[in-house]
This record gives C-alpha cells, structure tokens and sequence, in this order.
C-alpha cells in the first residue's frame, strides 16, 4: 500500500529509507517544552487526585489520552526532519537502456505487445513520465539486443533482435556514460538473456561506480497456454550410424495432462518419434528419444512438437541442433593376454562396423604373439607399444586379460596418460589376469580404473559366479548400451540375457564414476559392478568385469538373428572413443550464429606425443556459402598452453566450412574441420515470460529499484532521491504529516467518547 | 596375413626350436601316461570304454575341450550307420587319452590355460554345447544326424562356433556322407580345400605344407583339408575344418607309447593347437 504510506507519512517508503531521521527544533524552544511536560504532569496529578464520579479506572483511562495527545504535540514541536540527499536537477545524466530484441513483439493475454508500453511511455512529447524525467534529467537512449548502441531515441527501436545480451547492455551503458555525472540507468526489458553470460561480472562495476540500476519488467511471468521445447541435450560430434539417446526437455502452462508427439526430423525424413505427457504448470518434462544418424556431414536435426490449438507463441516448439556426423574408422588396440573366445567374439560383433577397426595384439604364449587386423606388417611388429607415437596413433584401448607384470612402469604409465593426456579411450575387460587378480592394484593403471580395487585373493579364494545382468539408472540412460528402441525395451531386453562370469569380485566403484551394468547373483550379498566408467582427464575409462560377454551371442536360449551382443560391442566401443581428440581440434563457441555476428575460432594444438605447443603456424581456410574463400592466422592466446584463436564475422547466410591447419618447423601437424551455420535465431521465443528475478536482482545489488508497467510512475521522484551523480542535502518537514494530526485526533475524540460513555460530562 | 612375430614353421620333418619345446611337451605327457601304463604293446587298439555325461566338468569360464557324441543312426543321410567290428561307438574314438594329452600340450605351450583334468562329452542338441564354441567330432563318415541334432549344430556353427572333424577317409563312402551332412546343417555351404597358405595353418606354428602330415594308419591316402567360410567368403572365418584322410587324435592318443615317430607327434599337436589358436580369435 505504498499510496496509503505516502498519504499517511508525507513521504513514499523509499525517502525514509534513503534518508536520515533528526529534530530540528532548536534548543530554547526544548526548554519550553519541557516545562509543558512538567504542566502535563500536574495536569495529569490533578485527573489522579481530583474527587468526583470518575472511578480510578476512568482517571487512569483518561490520563493516559491526555498524556499521548500532549506526547504527539511534543513530537510535533520538536520539529522532526528527514535529511536527504537529492540530485541537483539537470545537472545529472540518466541511461535509459531499452530491450529492442524480437521478444518484446510477444502479445500478452490482451493482444498488447511488450513494446506497446515502451512506445506509449517513452515517446517524446506523449509521456509524462518521460516528461518529469527530461525536467530532472538529461536523458542518454540505448538500445539493445544481442549488442547495445546509443540511440537518439525510442524511434530508432525495431524490436527486431535475435538475442538479449543483458550484461553487455549495462557495460556499454556504463563506458559511454562514465565520463558525465551519472544518476543511475533505467532498463526496460523482459529480462529474457539469451546469451547466458553471468550478469555479475557487468554488476560489479556499476556498484563500485555507486550507479543505481533502475529496472522495468515487462510482460507476464508466464506466457500462457504455451508449449516449449526447452532443451536438448546432443553431442557436437558423432559416429556415423552410432545410437543417440537424446534427452529433451519441455515445458508448458495451460496444456496440463495433455499428451504430444516429440518429432526428430533431418533433411531425410522424421528419424523418432515419442509421446510425452505433459506436466504441471511450468515443471520441466524429461523425455528420451532413441535415433540413430547415418549420413556422414554437418547435420541439422529438428526436433519439434507440432503446434497446439489456442499456443500463443509458435516458434518456441521446435529446436534444431547441428551435428558433424563422423565417418572415421576409429582404431582401437585390444591387447589380449590369453587366447580366449571373448577375442574372437568382439572381433565378430564389430566386423560389419565400418566406423571401427580393433587391431589385436594376441599374446598366445609368454613370448608369442598374433597380431590381427594390423594396417602393415610394422605395425605392433615390436609387440606393445614401447613410445607415446604409437600407443597414442590409437584412440582407444582394450587390455584383457593381461597381468601387470608383463608391462614396463613406463608402458603402465604410458597407459594412464593414453587417457589422462592423449584423451584416449580405455577399457579393461575381465579375466584371470585382469584387476585385482592380475595384480593391477598400486599401479598407475589403477589410479585411472573406475573401480576400486581389492587386494590380490589368495589362489585358494578363487572367485567365480555367474552374473545376471541388470541396467543401473545411469545405464537406462546411456546411449552406449541401449538394446532396445526405447528405455523400457532396453531394460526388458537386458533382463532376458543369459549370466555371464565374473572370476574378479568387484563391488564398489570410485567417486565419480558411475555403474552402468550390475551383476546380480544369489550367492552374492552385494551386486557385483558390471560396468563401469569415468571420466579420467581429457579421457574416458570403462571397467568391464565379465570375462564371458560372448555369451551374449551363443547361448542356447539366445536366437541366431539376436544381435544383442553385436549391439552392444558395437555401441559401447563408439562411445569408448566418442570424443577423443586429434592433435589438432578447431571449435566455435556455437555452431549457429546471426549473420554479422562475430565468431571467435579457437584451436588447441599439440604434437604427436599430445603436448600443447606454443610456436605452431596455425591457419583456418574459411569457405562461404556462395564459395568465398579466406583464410586467416590464429595466434597462440599466451594465457593457455596449446590454445590459438581468431575472430572473424560471417556476413553471408547459410553454412560455413572451416578447416584449420596446424604445421611447426614446416611439417604439418594436422588438421580439422567443423561447419559454421548462419541464420536468424528463434532463441528470443525461449523462456520468453518475464524475469523478474533477474531483473530484481540487479535492482536491489546497485541499489536500484525493480518496476513494472503499474508502477513506474514514481520512477522519476525514485531517481532523485536514490540517485548518484551530483546532489545536494534537503530537509523535508515531518512536523505537518497526517498520521499526527490523526494521532492528535484521535486522542481528543478517545477521551470525549469515553466521558460520553462513562457519564462524565 | 601377418605372420605372428616369433612364429615357428613345421617342414615335416622339421624340428624347429619351437619344436623342440613341444616334443619335450610331448615327453611330459609321455612320462605321465608310461606310469599308467599297463602294457604298451597291447595297447595300440585298445580302447578304453568312454564313460559320457556325468563326467563333465560343467562350464566354469576355463577352455575346456568336448567331443560331440551322436548316433550313427538318425536322419536322412542314410545308409552309413555302423562302425565295421570295435566295441566303442564311433564318435568315442581315440577317446579320453587324445583330449587329455593335448589339452596338456596346449597348457604347456600356450597360455589358453585350458581345462586339463575333464573334458566333456556332448550330444549335438544339447544346450550344454552353446557354452563351448570350440568342439570336435570324429568318424563323421557314419554320422547321421537327426533333423534336430542338424538344426541345433547350424545354429551353434553360424552364432561363432567352431568345428574340428577328424578321423574320415575316401573309403566307403564316408566323404559322400560328410559332405551330405554338412549340406544339411549348413545349406548353401561350399566345403573348400585349404592349403598351407590359410592363415590357421599360421596361427600360433607356421605349418607350410599340412598335405605332406600323412597319417600312416590311413596307409597313403593323401590328407585333405576341407573348410566351410561364413558366408561363402574366403576373408571371413572358417566355421569348421575338416582333416581328410586324416587323424590327428590319433598321434594324440599314442603320442606317450612310442608307436609313432615323435615329429609325427608333434606335427598332429601342432594342427590341433593351430586350430584352437585359430579359432579362439578369428
């Protein structure tokens, strides 16, 4: 009830707030009024000790009356003040900074844009508001969306901007206006930030410049009825024809219990589709669709939910994501130690996967090997790789099962740094000599397993059981072992799967790591882990405890045209290797830009041994979509070993190829590739209600004030009395405020009733 | 084809350094069978009588060897069935002391780490046999196996299992048998004749020229070895082999009594070791 505050009190809460409370009555006139408090006390002597009707309550009643009417008068005369520090008027700057991004066209229930207030209210010649602030201030317009500008004023507003870039409005703001007395800066806006940058870092200078931010949520909190498909989650990169699981998110209000379709569409047709069943008013529904990419290329994957009756924005239904679909052949070294059928299995389940190539290196007797699928007779002709170049030519590794002993320290710690450094893929599969058992605990192989580790057993305490596989929840979700074509037919399907053995009793994995298989058995008190990952450095590391997965293929209860166990090799080795970087990896901060948005290219570089180098030459050859070719230098950043960047602004619509080379002392160190896409972006419809959290937030941290629409008429007086720039200290008067004259008043008409009532007159 | 590093090649009659190894592994089996040994000059076709199922050790994660067992007569083939006047059925042959002796072999020169104090004896259609991809079967010149026992061995063949036959010859139709059952378990297969330059002649011992391992008990007849490829296709996997004309369980058998020569032993070994090698990883 601000109105009734100020009626009261003479002054809105926030003068009393900013101000300092004295009397300022001087002292002879103290004097005086002390001796009326003395006259009050005999006055008050007199109701006490006068003779009459009056009972001593009524004396006691009417004392008090009398004395807080005499108490209110007091107060009065003793001259309360505020002292309060106020801007001179025209002789400070206001900023105020206007939202000109496509969100503020969004209708609200009534069919008034959020731009119709700005319009209305800041319209030179047409607002008082605006009015009353010219008078006080000098007025400086900026506008802003993905960048800010100064503006001469909202005439120059489009409305049209395809992001919001809160942080960067208020740091343009900010330098423009640092060098002239500033009173704070009125932001008007939804305060939908697209960028996601942390609002913080462009607070920071504004408290300390002491800048109050004034801000002006517009729209509703909720847009309503409304579906939107919030996020999804993809990899940037993938094999070709590897299974995705892909979690997407979608909200909405007004749509409660309904069910809708989530479509997954690329250029070639819908690739999934899946039900969702709407949740409660703004509670984000998880939902999982399964699909599987098999053209090699820069992709566009849409997912969208086709639009509901009465939805009042449309474009917020649907997401597209660009991903590189990758038709590399992955090598991956398994290194067996024993001949055993889980070879020969692997072998097969992978052998119509064009993606991947597992070169084995079979040790058949203690100094005996066979090598297997080797590019050329060179190749591991040595035995196990010796040096960094060759294990590291290889994106994975498999070691079954193989005893410590049989590496150097050197070959163990190059095995942990095959993760930790080159961001390779590791596994080690159960066996006799894998784990504990082949005596892998308190090596540097240990410290990157997922799975902790026990003692060695006793040969006595040879462990052997078999297992019956079941999915953990982070197994439900994991791409890489998905059977089946949704969560539920996975975890049927696994459930139908003969046991395997395990002679490697494995129980608890490390923190951080995550089981995505159990294994579970009768005569077991606690499940064994069956597989497990983590991440371990730049690399990946996965522990799988069976020794018999061929099982998966040959049992008798499993069909011959079952393709559970090729599925699941197939799968998990992609996802093993998924990710595993090249020497040289180019990246752009997004894959999706606004034509004349700028983009910063960054390249990470290092040498065959995966050491970041510093001293490369390193060029991106960019292509345009109408063919344009330029090519530009990236320089090493200093601030990272390794990492080199340059910016460019892609002016043409449509899509970029960028390949970046890297080459030291005239050799070349490799190269990449990624795809740049340019298009107007529909991130302004996403979580279009308004924030006003976030706009609150930095009101109340620059000491600031937070408005909306029906409440920002007192902005200006706000401004004067919070402001920065130059001020000077007013008194204001709080002697004359209603609430003591109805003070006063009220004590007089108390007692007169009260002597009505009691007979006393 | 890329030969192992450090493989040894067989010339029959060769003793390579590898050889040597294995002939002193044939001395060991040797010097655990002579103690057991009632009278060895009597021995040579004495069988023992095969005791079957309730010796099998059971699956245990370990490589164990299994012989499969059949009936010599069951389906269509017909005609074949019967097994000219020896007191075990034919499917026993040579059976327990083959597969004991080269399970003993394969431990001491490989690291398969094999099973070698049981082995089990398997009917076609047992369930049993999907968990041991690896089996072997003898005498198929009288197998005649039931449409089950075909359907079931089909099954196990074209999921990955492997198939050692031994122990046939040209002679009484026994070749037109096999081949006739093989039809039927795998329909549209092509038996093809291998030579020394398949890689499971290379597989763990590099055995040049296998034609010239003449098993004298099959007096000359030149041994022929016959392979079935998954698909048809000559780069994928053998699914089966077939050693014709030939008898490698034999020198298993006899390799501790003396009645062969110690290279013919260690030749015989070093096939079956191939092809477990082989088919362990391929």
């Amino acid at each position: 009830m601000p109105d009734l505050f100020e009626f009261l009190f003479k002054y809105r809460r926030l003068v009393y707030e900013q101000g300092d409370f004295v009397f300022a009555a001087p002292a002879v006139v103290r004097w005086w009024l002390l001796a009326a408090v003395a006259a009050s006390a005999v006055a008050v002597a007199s109701y006490s000790l006068a003779r009459g009707k009056a009972s001593p309550m009524d004396r006691t009643v009417m004392a008090t009356l009398r004395v807080a009417l005499l108490g209110v008068l007091l107060f009065s005369l003793l001259q309360p003040t505020l002292q309060i520090s106020t801007v001179v008027p025209q002789q400070n700057f206001v900023g105020i900074l206007v939202d000109d991004s496509r969100s503020m066209q969004l209708p609200d229930a009534s069919g008034a844009a959020r731009s119709d207030f700005i319009r209305a209210t800041f319209t030179p010649g047409e607002s008082e508001l605006l009015e009353a602030m010219a008078e006080r201030f000098s007025l400086r317009f900026f506008s802003f969306s993905s960048r800010a500008r100064r503006i001469e004023g909202p005439g120059e507003l489009t409305f049209d901007g395809t992001s919001t870039d809160l942080p960067a409005a208020l740091d343009v703001a900010r330098e423009e206006l640092s060098g002239v007395p500033l009173s704070g800066l009125v932001m008007l806006t939804d305060g939908a930030d697209t960028r996601g940058r942390p609002v913080t870092e462009a607070l920071v200078p504004l408290q300390a410049a002491g800048v109050p931010v004034f801000t002006v949520g517009l729209g509703e909190e909720a847009v309503s009825p409304d579906i939107e498909l919030g996020r999804v989650e993809m990899p940037r990169a993938v094999l070709e024809g590897s299974s995705m699981v892909v979690d997407v998110v979608v909200t909405q209000t007004g749509f409660r219990q309904t069910t809708v379709p989530v479509i997954v569409e690329d250029d070639t047709g819908i690739l999934a589709e899946e039900e969702v069943t709407l949740g409660r008013a703004g509670e984000p529904v998880v939902t999982r669709v399964h699909f599987q990419l098999d053209r090699v290329g820069s992709r566009r994957v849409r997912f969208r939910i086709p639009t509901q009756d009465g939805e009042r924005v449309t474009q917020n239904n649907r997401r597209d994501v660009w991903v590189e679909v990758r038709g590399e052949r992955e090598k991956i070294l398994y290194f067996e130690g024993e001949p055993r059928h889980e070879v020969k299995f692997l072998r097969r389940a992978i052998q119509d996967d064009d993606n991947l190539q597992v070169v084995v290196l079979q040790r058949t007797a203690p100094s005996k090997f066979l090598r297997l699928n080797v590019d050329d007779g060179d190749e591991l002709a040595g035995g196990f790789p010796r040096t960094r170049e060759e294990l590291y030519r290889y994106r994975g590794l498999i070691v079954g099962s193989a005893e410590a002993s049989f590496f150097t320290h050197d070959q163990l710690q190059m095995i942990a740094d095959f993760v930790s450094e080159r961001g390779g893929g590791f596994m080690m599969v159960g066996g006799r000599q894998a784990f504990s058992e082949g005596g892998w605990a308190g090596t540097p192989v240990e410290e990157i397993l997922p799975v902790r580790l026990g003692p060695p057993p006793a040969a006595a305490d040879r462990f052997l059981a078999e297992l019956r596989p079941g999915l953990t929840p982070a197994g439900l979700a994991n791409a890489a072992i998905q059977l089946g074509g949704d969560a539920e037919e996975t975890d049927s399907l696994w459930r139908t799967l003969p046991p395997v053995t395990s002679v490697n009793r494995i129980t608890e994995v490390k923190p951080g790591a995550t089981t995505l298989i159990e294994g579970h058995a009768e005569s077991l008190d606690r499940p064994q882990v069956l597989l497990a990952h983590q991440r371990y450095g730049r690399g990946k590391v996965l522990a799988l405890t069976a020794q018999d997965t061929w099982i998966w293929q040959m049992h008798a209860d499993i069909p011959l045209e079952d393709q559970s166990h090729e599925t699941f090799w197939r799968q998990l080795l992609r996802w093993m290797v998924d990710g595993v970087p090249e020497p040289v990896v180019a990246s752009v901060e997004r894959e999706q830009v606004e034509p004349g948005e700028p983009v910063r290219l960054t390249a990470e570089i290092v040498d065959s041994t995966y050491i970041q180098v510093n001293d490369a030459q390193v060029t991106a050859r960019i292509t345009s979509p109408t063919g344009a070719i330029q090519e530009i230098s990236l320089d090493w950043t200093v601030e990272r070993d390794g990492e080199y960047t340059a910016d460019f602004v892609p002016t043409e619509t449509g899509d970029y190829e960028v390949e970046v080379s890297a080459a030291r002392d005239g050799l070349t160190v490799g190269t990449d590739a990624l795809a740049l896409h340019t298009a107007r972006s529909d991130d302004e419809y996403f979580g279009a209600g308004r924030r006003s959290r976030l706009l609150q937030r930095i009101a109340e941290e620059t000491g600031g004030q937070y408005y909306t629409p029906a409440t920002v008429g007192t902005l200006p007086d706000d401004i004067s009395v919070t402001g920065a720039g130059v001020t000077l200290v007013e008194d204001r008067d709080l002697w004359d405020m209603p609430a003591l004259f109805i003070l006063m008043f009220l004590a007089m008409g108390a007692e007169w009733a009260y002597r009505r009532v009691r007979g006393l007159v | 084809m890329n030969r192992p590093a450090g493989g040894a090649w067989l010339r029959v009659p060769l003793v390579t350094p590898r050889c040597r190894g294995l002939a002193l592994g044939c001395a060991v089996v040797a010097g655990f069978a002579i103690s057991a040994a009632p009278s060895d000059a009597q021995l040579r076709f004495r069988r023992e009588a095969p005791s079957v199922e309730s010796n099998n050790p059971g699956y245990d994660g370990l490589f164990q060897f299994v012989r499969l067992r059949f009936s010599s007569g069951g389906g269509g083939g017909g005609g074949f069935g019967g097994f000219g006047g020896r007191r075990e059925p034919p499917w026993a042959h040579d059976y327990p002391r083959a597969e004991r002796n080269f399970l003993r072999i394969l431990d001491e020169t490989t690291l398969v780490g094999p099973r070698v104090d049981a082995s089990n004896i398997l009917a076609v259609d047992d369930p049993e046999l999907f968990k041991f991809p690896i089996a072997y079967i003898v005498e198929v010149g009288f197998w005649n196996p039931t449409d089950e026992e075909v359907e079931a061995l089909g099954d196990y063949l074209n999921k990955g299992g492997f198939l050692i036959i031994d122990d046939f010859r040209d002679q009484r139709g026994e070749w037109r048998n096999f081949e006739f059952q093989m039809r039927r378990v795998l329909p549209g297969s092509n038996l093809v004749q291998l030579d020394g330059s398949h890689e499971i002649f290379d597989s763990f011992f590099r055995i040049e020229h296998p034609e010239r391992f003449v098993t004298a008990t099959y007096r000359g007849l030149p041994p022929l070895y016959y392979g079935i490829f998954e698909d048809n296709d000559p780069t994928k996997r053998l699914m089966m082999i077939a050693n014709f004309n030939n008898d490698i369980a034999e020198y298993w058998e006899f390799s501790d009594r003396g009645y062969y020569p110690i290279d013919l032993s260690n030749d015989a070994y070093k096939l079956g070791v191939n092809y477990i090698i082989y088919s362990l990883t391929h």
